[in-house]
């Protein structure tokens, strides 16, 4: 039985009253849960509120999963939604990137990779939610355009154009900066 | 920064691993919920006898005035109301205040919907 098909039986078991046969279901996905909502926030206790958050409502919701699309897609796309609301109601729509990031040559250089990866994820999290939210899955999703628009439930056309948009945007941000 | 660089960082991506409590958390929570009692459904059979009264009063009163309005005496006698009133706003000036009412509310709602244009395209 493969991954799709156990996640499919399990879910059965849920609707016909198991409960605890849900914990399977935790089990395959925080993980991935949790490090979407990581690449979200940046911050670890926040990203495992959201994901907890994201499974309660995909409990709530299991009965509207359609047998149309894998599990796997229905749950991204709800954990998603969960997690851009979150960041809609409790952040700015965009972080101002000259307040978060060390301008070239400063004493906070970006001297070392991990420092380069801060910057640009800070870049990457400064751009309006149209092009960020493309290209945190984007990446999330290994670089899988199909995926990241069924998670997104928007055509693969709009996604590639704003995948290509938000790399334009990131890189003006990042000029002279790295 | 060029494309493949900004590739290259994004595509390494800092993993972390859940906490030790995190799935018990996340089913404690969930087996939380499915305790609680189910939400109270709308009593709709309760309901139904007064919105189908509702309706036919509804209907009725509307057979009434159609009856009401189709005797020509009557219709006379509203015409000279309405003219009577028409005759009083006329000259406490109501022409006016509906005209001033009027472009007020026709200028905020130009004004927000283009500071809601202004706002989306900003983001």
């Amino acid at each position: 039985m493969n991954k799709a098909h156990e996640d499919e039986a399990v879910i059965e078991c849920v609707l016909h009253g198991d409960t605890s046969a849900f914990a399977a279901i935790v089990e395959r996905w925080q993980g991935p849960l949790i490090n979407l909502a990581y690449r979200f926030y940046r911050d670890r206790g926040r990203a495992e509120d959201m994901a907890k958050e994201a499974f309660l409502r995909a409990f709530r919701g299991l009965a509207t999963w359609r047998r149309d699309a894998a599990f796997s897609t229905w749950l991204f796309a709800l954990a998603t939604n969960v997690y851009r609301d979150e960041m809609r109601r409790f952040a700015p729509e965009s972080v101002p990137i000259d307040e978060n990031i060390p301008a070239a040559g400063s004493a906070e250089d970006a001297t070392n990779e991990a420092d380069r990866r801060r910057i640009v994820q800070t870049a990457l999290r400064s751009l309006p939610p149209t092009y960020r939210d493309p290209l945190l899955l984007y990446y999330f999703h290994e670089q899988n355009v199909a995926q990241t628009a069924r998670t997104l439930e928007l055509p693969e056309g709009t996604v590639k154009a704003r995948l290509s948009r938000g790399r334009a945007l990131l890189e003006s941000k990042l000029e002279n900066r790295l | 920064m060029n494309h493949d660089d900004i590739d290259q960082v994004l595509a390494i991506a800092e993993k972390i691993a859940p906490s030790p409590g995190f799935l018990a958390s996340v089913m404690e929570e969930v087996e939380r919920e499915a305790a609680a009692p189910a939400p109270l459904e709308f009593p709709w059979i309760r309901v139904l006898p007064q919105f189908l009264a509702t309706i036919v009063a509804i209907a009725a009163a509307i057979w009434h005035a159609i009856g009401v309005l189709s005797d020509p005496a009557i219709i006379a006698a509203l015409n000279e109301q309405i003219l009577q009133l028409s005759t009083l706003a006329a000259g406490m000036g109501l022409q006016w205040i509906v005209l001033a009412v009027a472009m007020t509310v026709i200028s905020i709602t130009i004004s927000s919907s283009l500071v809601a244009g202004i706002t989306r395209s900003a983001r």
